[in-house]
């Protein structure tokens, strides 16, 4: 299994519908092919640097997996049906890459157990104030 | 051969001597989502700064090509500004 990066760009004139079912036709391709998603991300509309397809707008779509190598052909035949996309780009995590990824996880994991605690404590604080 | 003497000009000796940002900065890898990092490195063309001019250490100037390159295949830097 490996880690990968994966950056889809669809048709920003396309409506949110469209978008989500563009979004849930990759997340499946993974899925059946055993793999796990990890971080799906979307960054919206975004001006392109140059023209692609005569497309000067994008919306952007960030994910996050791990699979094996051949899901990554999977993806490429279904690109190539899906006319809604129209460019993406498909990385290999390196070791360093895979290290920082799985530490902000664990990070975020963290914050988010040390968000729950800090509002008991301004409750108490506020309950003694009262007093 | 001839050596050149060494040019003592005023603006020479004064000059701030450069360094590597990435190793100052100690980052594990250059991120090619990071774009106003890269912009950095780019001249106003778009090109890709020489590391002589940037100060970038050899190991980092191949990554930072490899990061840049990747950020201009999905659109988020050009290849050519203007």
């Amino acid at each position: 299994m490996n880690y990968y990066e994966h950056i889809v760009i669809v048709d920003s004139s396309l409506d949110e519908e469209a978008i989500s079912a563009t979004e849930k036709r990759t997340v499946e391709t993974i899925e059946k092919a055993g793999g796990e998603i990890i971080k799906v991300e979307r960054w919206g509309r975004r001006r392109l640097s140059y023209i692609i397809n005569k497309h000067e707008n994008g919306y952007y779509i960030f994910f996050v997996f791990k699979t094996t190598g051949a899901t990554i052909k999977q993806l490429d035949n279904l690109y190539k049906v899906l006319d809604t996309v129209f460019k993406y780009m498909i990385i290999k995590l390196g070791k360093k890459e895979i290290l920082a990824l799985l530490n902000s996880l664990q990070n975020k994991k963290q914050e988010g157990e040390n968000a729950v605690k800090p509002e008991v404590q301004i409750n108490e604080a506020a309950e003694e104030e009262g007093e | 051969m001839k050596t050149q003497a060494p040019v003592k000009s005023r603006f020479k000796r004064f000059s701030k001597r450069k360094f590597c940002k990435f190793c100052a900065d100690k980052s594990d890898f250059i991120d090619y989502k990071d774009v106003q990092t890269l912009r950095a490195f780019l001249t106003q063309r778009g090109k890709i700064l020489p590391s002589r001019m940037s100060g970038t250490c050899a190991k980092h100037q191949r990554a930072l090509a490899n990061a840049i390159q990747r950020a201009r295949n999905i659109a988020l830097l050009s290849f050519t500004e203007r």
